[in-house]
This record gives structure tokens, C-alpha cells and sequence, in this order.
């Protein structure tokens, strides 16, 4: 088999052994499936959308983009494991199936229509992925390549949006009247903004807009696009580009991929395809070509993969070290991060003043920021969408860890200022900001684990207890639960040293007992 | 030497179709220009001419559809002097220019879905391709459109043995029309069954359409031997042996398993997986066989001497499969 046929073949089914179930019954309609493609698929068996997704993901990675790389790493089984040079670095060996995150994400991002930032350097592929995703998609090559947004410095709303007619404008009386050549790539449902940090701070203001709303205005008109997945491509992630990124815009970026290195062991791949003249985006084959309703399909999904009440309990554990800042405020709702940044006084100033805590143990500390909603919902969709590539229909723990950086990853800022990093293995994380949140992850778990919260989790029972309800509950039954809540704070406050976990917790209790409160002052009034 | 409709339409798109061969060829070195340019005059040609004559609007939509699906189904060696699957060469130089009416509704779906129809029929030992496109040669004038074509293929594919859709066939049954489904399944004119009628009697798989709504009388007979010698084109590495479970007959050879298929139209074996299925059993079901080889079934007994020496038998409340010792093959048994 020459490389050129190589490059149409797709992955058989089950890309993921042991995910499918055995064939019982026979369809007639199979009689018409075969060597020629074209007939409608309305008679073909339902495919599996995530057996479709898995044969997407290593179309790409074999044929399409040259990414030698098992980053997302899966093991049913410890796997050997290699140290090298002076870092000690760990090499494994995964022993279940791995994953490459340059292309992973990117699909994943495709299949939960979201935005996905690529970042490295010129030259890495980081366009011919996302115009990949957009032929995945369903669209033809052409229409994808006029779509794509090339971020530059004299680029207006115009040349984003569109242009009011000519004719209306001359014509109109009012707002209303003016037509609007809206721009075709609006109506995409892949959007890729290559070099969006060269795009003018007013024109991203007007993107910004399209991205988090969906919708763009121009002359008091209104174009809604449809749901979309948003490629955009930077050649630097430190806002190095022409002009500053706002923080608004990288705020809506969902997850951040970094394309890796060209691993020139592959150069025999490279030289065959200069020399055939094949370029991968021009023959993707027609299996792994999604249609408009798969991929709505395909969302709706992966939202019903199921998050286990034990691995959220872990979640909300590893986010709550962040936000919390002691010496930010007196009142313990205000002791945010939040707090000192719209005071804007200088972090480090703060952070210095803290003292007696166990700084190198202190998750918290080593990010200058918390956790917002949108970057929980992102991270929550994300972790489920792993699951469903991986045929699960539960989130695993090793999803939330795989995923988690790649999510996170312009959401946690660093405090690169903190002692953590000091330490003799430390430094390299100030830079590698993917195994810095794994690391966070990792060391949140094993604390979690070491409070025993999986077995012993006082705020989740009486959680439990109020989910249940309030109605027919009776006052002696109010004040127990009261005094339960009471007695635990009490027990807490002994402790001397306030983290950031215990901060949500005490937040908690503080609301139950309030919840309880009135309903025990209405109980008594209604007696 | 191209001529007629057939040309203008290459010419009409001749960089276009120019690029796509070039794409082909690049993909697939093995794609022979002669073998294509012989497929395009010999066998396209007459295809498009029999359109043109229907609809000359038709001539550019079907060109391009059988343009790219030749160039597919070629460099696969489906299609063309070198096709491993004469059948599929059969289908399109003696039939599709006389069905250039369904080509004309959808170009693209109608000839890839009856050149994959023709390779899963010559796909399975024991089923005839060639009696397939016949009997959809002889229905094609009666079907108003081309989805009751295809609906009609798949009647006439279990007709011709594809046993294993036999349910699936039946539920198509009920929503073809009803001179349609007796055409397929042969039954003469007088003959004022409906379709659902026949579906409901044919859920009796051993009963010949024949001979519904008359009195005749069953016998237990061999209606079917199957598998075989893998050395001798079967599927079986050694003897296999049977099995029953939740009502379909499965063979076993210690290396693959087979799930099987029987009716009054033919039997199939069809490749189940390398292990066996959940809640199987060897229990013989309804048939009994005694020492003597004597079967019987609900009130019929008929000796068959040789399965005496038996080596496994199981039955579903229609068929009984039966194995021999020192054979590959597969004996169904059946009130016929």
C-alpha cells in the first residue's frame, strides 16, 4: 500500500475495543452499505457518535497532522516508567489508550462548540487544524479558507462584520433602514481567527461580542449566528501579539491546546508528502465528516455523561483552594483574591503579610486568582466530553485529571512569586503550566484523601440533609441540624490555620444555619 | 472512442473531471487510465446516452455521480476489466442503462447503492447475484420512485438467500405495495394476497409463498447443508458443533463463532465473533433426534439413518441444526 492510500484509510471500528456490543440482529437496509459511498445514510446503521469521534481523532493523528505525542496519557495498569537527566524527568509508558492533546482538544472543542485557543509558534499547524475541524464539520475546504478571520493590525468592524449597503444608506431615515452585508463567516458553525492577538483592541471589543453572545451589531442591526466552534490561533499566549489581548476576550477562551515541537524523526512522513503534493485537509474522507444534527446530537450527549457525586465532591475541593486570601478583608466573604485585585493593591504585598500558614503546602498560593463559573461550566463540560471520546458514560477520575490543565490553563494565573517554586523540582513549573495544574490536581487530591473526605465529609451530610427538604420538619429536628452546624464550626475555629478549602465549607454552614434560622423564626410564627 | 452526451459532459467539465482523476490517481497508483478510459466509453457511455434519452437536463448531475463513483469503485478493483466482483460489472453495462430513470432521481445514491447491493449479494456463498438484478430488472417498470426500488431490493435480496434479513425484510414488506411484493416473492397474478397478508404468513419461514392459503403437507426434510472446509472455500478451521441461544442456532469451531440462518429461501452462516453468546445452550429444543436417527417434531417423524452418529444437535422452534463427526459441514432439519 502506497503512503497516498494510506492517507484515506480510517480507523475500523471499534477504535476503542471492547466498547461495542455484539451484533444480534440484521438489517436489511446493511444491503445497500458498501465499497460506494454516497448512498443516504438514513439507510445505513446509526453510527456511534463517539466511535465516529475516535475515528475522526485518528484519521487526524495518522494521516493529517504529524503529532507523535501521547501528552493525555490513560493506564489500566501502572505503567513502566523511565527517569531521565537532571529533573529526574519520569517517561511512561501508557498502558491504555493515549492521546495526543494538539489534536484531541481541538476535536473535543468541536464536539462541545466551544472556544478553543491554539498557541506555539509559526509554522506548527496550528491554522491546518483548525481548518481541518471546519471540513470535519461539513464544510467544504473553500468555504472554510474564505471563512477564516486573519487577525491584523488595520483590521476594523467592517472587514469582522460587514458593511451597510451603499444604496440603504443613502436612502435610509432611520437605523432600521440600513441594510447590512453581514459577513459570510458569521453564519459558520467553525469559526477560526487566526492570529487574533493582531487584531486592533476595538475591532476584538466588536469580536468579543460575536463570541460570547453569539451575536454581532452593527447600525442598531442584529445578526444572530448560530452555535459555533471557535478555533483561534496566537503565536504567543503572553499577549505578545500586536496588540494586547482583553482580558474579556481570553476570558471566553474555553481551553488552551500548545502545538508541540515538529519531532523530526518524522521527517520521512514530511518529505513523502512534499513530494506526493498531498494535503490532508483535501481528502478527509467521508466517514469522519459530521453533519449539522450529529454534532447537536453529539453536544446533547456528552451533557448526559454522568458526573459522580464523589469526583464533583473532588472538584469543588481542588477550586476551593483558590479563591480564598486571607489578609484581602475582615469579613470572611471577602477574603477573595477578587477582593485585592479591585482594591488594586499589589499581591505580593499581600501575600507577604501572611503568616504562620504552611506556605509550600497552600494550594492557594500559588495562583494569584480563583475560579470563576464560566471556567467551572467549561471545565464540567470538557471532563464530560473526555468520558464520551473515551465510550464511558461516566466521568472518570483520570478525565477530570487529563482535562482539568488544558481547561484551566489561562483561568488559574500564576503567582510565579510563590516559595512553591523555590523548590529544587518546582522551577520548571513556572514555565509548563500544564503540569503546574496537573501538579495542583494531584497534591489537591492527595490532601483530599487525606482528610478522608470520600468517607468523612460533615458539610456533605448535612448538605444531604437540607437537599431533602424543609417541609414538614419540625423545630426540635431545625435545632439539631443547627446545633450539628454550630458544633462543627466550634470544632474548626480551634484549629488555628484557615485554608481555602475550609473557606467554601464554613461559607456553607454559615448559609445552611441561615436557612434554617428562618425557617425556624417562620415555624414559630406560624405556631 | 467517447461520443454523444456522454463526450459534451467531459468536455463541458473536462478540467474538473481532469482534477478528480488526477486526485484519484494520486491516491491510488494502481488506478489503470486505460482500464478507466476503457470503463468510461464501454460501459458509462451507454449509461448516460440511455439518460439523455429520458432527460438530457440529467446528462451533467449523472455524468459527474458516475464520473466520481467509477473512479471510487476502480481503484478498489470493484468495478472495471480488473474487478475482483464480475457481478458488479454485470450491474452496470447490462442494467443501469435500463434503469436510467432512477439515476436520473438521485445519480449518486441509486448507483453506489445497487453496486453495493450486487457486492454484499456476490459477498455470500450460496446467493444469487445474477437472479437479484433479474428479478429487479423485472419489478424496475413498477416502482414509482426510486426509494420503493430500493425498498424492493431488499425483498428481492432475501428472496435470493439472504436469510439473515429475513426480519428485517418482512417489516419492509408491509409498506410495499402489494403487486410488488408478489411480483418478488413470485406468486402468480391470481393470486389476491396483500402484502400484509404475505408478511404475516412468511413469518412461518419454511413456507413457500406458493403455496399459501393451500393445504400442504409437511415433511421433515434436509431443506439446507451448510459451512464446510476452510481449505475448501468454508468457513470452518475443524468441525464445528451447535448451539442455541434466545432462539437463534449458532456453530462453533473452537475459533470463531457463527450465528445461522435459515429459511425456504436459503441459508446463511454469518460471523458472529470469536466468542460464543451469553445464555447458550446445547439442549436439543422442540426436535428430538433417538438413537435410531429418528427425528422428531411436532407430530412428524422422519429416520435419517447416518445422524445416528451425530455429533451435536440443537433446534429453535423452526429449525434443527445437526453435526456430523468427521464432516465441516452443517445439516438443517425443518417441516417443509
Amino acid at each position: 500500500m502506497s503512503t497516498l492510500e494510506r492517507l484515506q484509510q480510517v480507523s475500523e471500528a471499534p477504535t476503542k475495543p471492547g466498547l461495542v456490543e455484539k451484533k444480534k440482529t440484521f438489517d436489511v437496509a446493511d444491503l445497500y452499505q458498501g465499497p460506494a459511498t454516497g448512498v443516504d445514510d438514513a439507510a445505513a446503521p446509526d453510527p456511534r457518535l463517539d466511535e465516529k469521534l475516535r475515528q475522526a481523532y485518528f484519521w487526524v493523528i495518522n494521516h493529517a497532522i504529524i503529532s507523535p505525542y501521547y501528552d493525555i496519557e490513560y493506564n489500566e495498569k501502572p505503567p513502566q516508567q523511565y527517569t531521565f537527566g537532571d529533573q529526574k524527568v519520569k517517561v511512561n509508558l501508557p498502558t491504555d489508550q493515549s492521546y495526543s492533546s494538539y489534536v484531541l482538544l481541538p476535536l473535543l472543542n468541536l464536539a462541545v462548540r466551544r472556544r478553543c485557543l491554539l498557541v506555539g509558534g509559526p509554522g506548527r499547524g496550528k491554522t491546518a487544524i483548525a481548518i481541518l475541524m471546519g471540513v470535519v464539520s461539513g464544510y467544504s475546504l473553500r468555504d472554510v479558507k474564505r471563512a477564516i478571520q486573519h487577525g491584523q493590525p488595520q483590521m476594523t468592524i467592517a472587514d469582522l462584520l460587514g458593511n451597510p449597503l451603499p444604496s440603504t444608506m443613502v436612502s435610509a431615515e432611520s437605523m432600521e433602514d440600513i441594510k447590512i452585508a453581514w459577513r459570510k463567516w458569521l453564519e459558520m458553525r467553525v469559526k477560526i481567527i487566526d492570529e487574533y492577538n493582531r487584531i486592533p483592541t476595538r475591532t476584538q471589543s466588536a469580536l468579543l461580542t460575536v463570541m460570547a453572545d453569539n451575536y454581532a451589531e452593527m447600525y442598531d442591526q442584529i445578526y444572530e449566528c448560530p452555535q459555533a466552534a471557535w478555533y483561534l490561533t496566537a503565536n504567543d499566549d503572553m499577549g505578545g501579539g500586536t496588540y494586547q489581548v482583553i482580558e474579556a476576550l481570553r476570558d471566553r477562551i474555553d481551553v488552551m491546546v500548545k502545538a508541540l515541537h515538529f519531532n523530526t524523526r518524522f521527517l520521512g512522513e514530511l518529505l513523502l508528502r512534499v513530494e506526493e503534493d498531498i494535503r490532508p485537509e483535501e481528502i478527509v474522507p467521508r466517514q469522519v465528516i459530521f453533519k449539522p444534527d450529529e454534532l447537536d446530537r453529539m453536544e446533547k450527549d456528552i451533557l448526559r455523561v454522568h458526573l459522580s457525586v464523589e469526583l464533583r465532591r473532588r472538584l469543588a475541593f481542588f477550586a476551593g483552594h483558590f479563591e480564598f486570601f486571607e489578609p484581602a478583608a475582615r469579613q470572611l466573604e471577602y477574603m477573595t483574591k477578587d477582593t485585592a485585585k479591585l482594591a488594586g493593591v499589589e499581591f505580593n504585598h499581600l501575600f507577604a503579610q501572611e503568616t504562620g500558614k504552611d506556605r509550600l503546602a497552600d494550594l492557594g498560593g500559588q495562583t494569584v486568582n480563583g475560579l470563576s463559573v464560566r471556567a467551572f461550566m467549561t471545565a464540567l463540560t470538557f471532563v464530560k466530553a473526555m468520558a464520551y471520546f473515551r465510550g464511558a458514560r461516566e466521568v472518570s477520575y483520570e478525565d477530570i485529571r487529563q482535562i482539568i490543565p488544558f481547561v484551566l490553563h489561562d483561568k488559574l494565573v500564576q503567582n510565579s512569586d510563590s516559595p512553591f517554586f523555590e523548590q529544587k523540582d518546582a522551577a520548571a513549573l513556572r514555565t509548563d503550566h500544564i503540569s503546574w495544574i496537573r501538579n495542583l490536581y494531584d497534591e489537591s487530591c492527595r490532601e483530599y484523601e487525606r482528610l478522608n473526605l470520600d468517607r468523612e465529609d460533615p458539610v456533605a451530610e448535612l448538605e444531604q440533609e437540607f437537599e431533602k427538604g424543609l417541609e414538614g420538619v419540625s423545630d426540635k429536628e431545625i435545632r439539631r441540624r443547627m446545633t450539628n452546624i454550630e458544633r462543627l464550626l466550634s470544632g474548626w475555629s480551634k484549629s488555628r490555620k484557615l485554608y481555602g478549602h475550609m473557606f467554601d465549607d464554613i461559607l456553607k454552614l454559615k448559609y445552611l444555619h441561615q436557612r434554617y434560622t428562618n425557617y425556624l423564626k417562620w415555624l414559630e410564627w406560624r405556631n | 472512442m467517447i461520443t454523444g452526451p456522454l463526450a459534451d459532459a467531459l468536455k463541458d467539465g473536462r478540467k474538473r473531471f481532469n482534477a478528480r482523476y488526477a486526485y484519484h490517481r494520486a491516491l491510488n497508483r494502481r488506478l489503470d487510465p486505460d482500464v478507466f478510459a476503457d470503463h468510461l466509453e464501454r460501459v458509462v457511455n451507454p449509461i448516460v446516452d440511455a439518460v439523455y434519452n429520458i432527460d438530457a437536463g440529467a446528462v451533467h448531475p449523472v455524468t459527474e455521480a458516475l464520473y466520481d463513483l467509477s473512479l471510487e469503485l476502480i481503484s478498489r478493483d470493484c468495478l472495471g476489466k480488473n474487478s475482483r466482483y464480475p457481478a458488479v460489472n454485470t450491474l452496470w453495462e447490462t442494467f443501469l442503462p435500463g434503469w436510467a430513470v432512477f439515476l436520473i432521481d438521485d445519480p449518486t445514491k441509486f448507483a453506489a447503492a445497487a453496486s453495493n447491493a450486487v457486492y454484499n449479494l456476490t459477498l455470500q456463498n450460496g446467493v444469487d447475484e445474477l437472479e437479484w438484478m433479474r428479478r429487479m430488472d423485472d419489478v424496475a417498470a413498477e416502482c414509482s420512485s426510486l426509494d420503493m426500488f430500493l425498498d424492493a431490493g431488499k425483498i428481492a435480496a432475501w428472496r435470493c438467500g439472504m436469510a439473515h434479513y429475513r426480519e428485517s425484510a418482512l417489516n419492509v414488506c408491509g409498506n410495499t405495495p402489494d403487486n410488488l411484493v408478489r411480483k418478488l416473492l413470485g406468486l402468480n397474478e391470481e393470486n389476491g394476497a396483500t402484502a400484509s397478508e404475505i408478511a404475516a404468513a412468511l413469518r412461518d419461514p419454511w413456507l413457500d409463498p406458493v403455496n399459501m392459503g393451500k393445504t400442504h403437507q409437511r415433511k421433515l426434510k434436509i431443506t439446507a447443508i451448510i459451512g464446510g472446509f476452510r481449505g475448501f472455500d468454508g468457513p470452518f478451521i475443524r468441525p464445528p458443533e451447535v448451539f442455541v441461544s434466545n432462539q437463534v442456532l449458532f456453530a462453533h469451531d473452537n475459533e470463531f463463532c457463527w450465528s445461522i440462518h435459515a429459511d425456504v429461501f436459503g441459508a446463511i452462516l454469518q460471523r458472529f465473533g470469536a466468542d460464543l453468546p451469553d445464555d447458550l445452550s446445547t439442549n436439543s429444543g422442540p426436535f428430538k433426534l433417538n438413537k435410531n436417527g429418528e427425528v422428531t417434531f411436532g407430530g412428524l417423524t422422519k429416520e435419517f439413518a447416518p445422524f445416528k452418529y451425530a455429533a451435536s444437535y440443537v433446534s429453535n422452534n423452526d429449525t434443527m441444526a445437526l453435526t456430523m463427526p468427521r464432516t465441516h459441514k452443517i445439516i438443517l432439519i425443518a417441516p417443509a
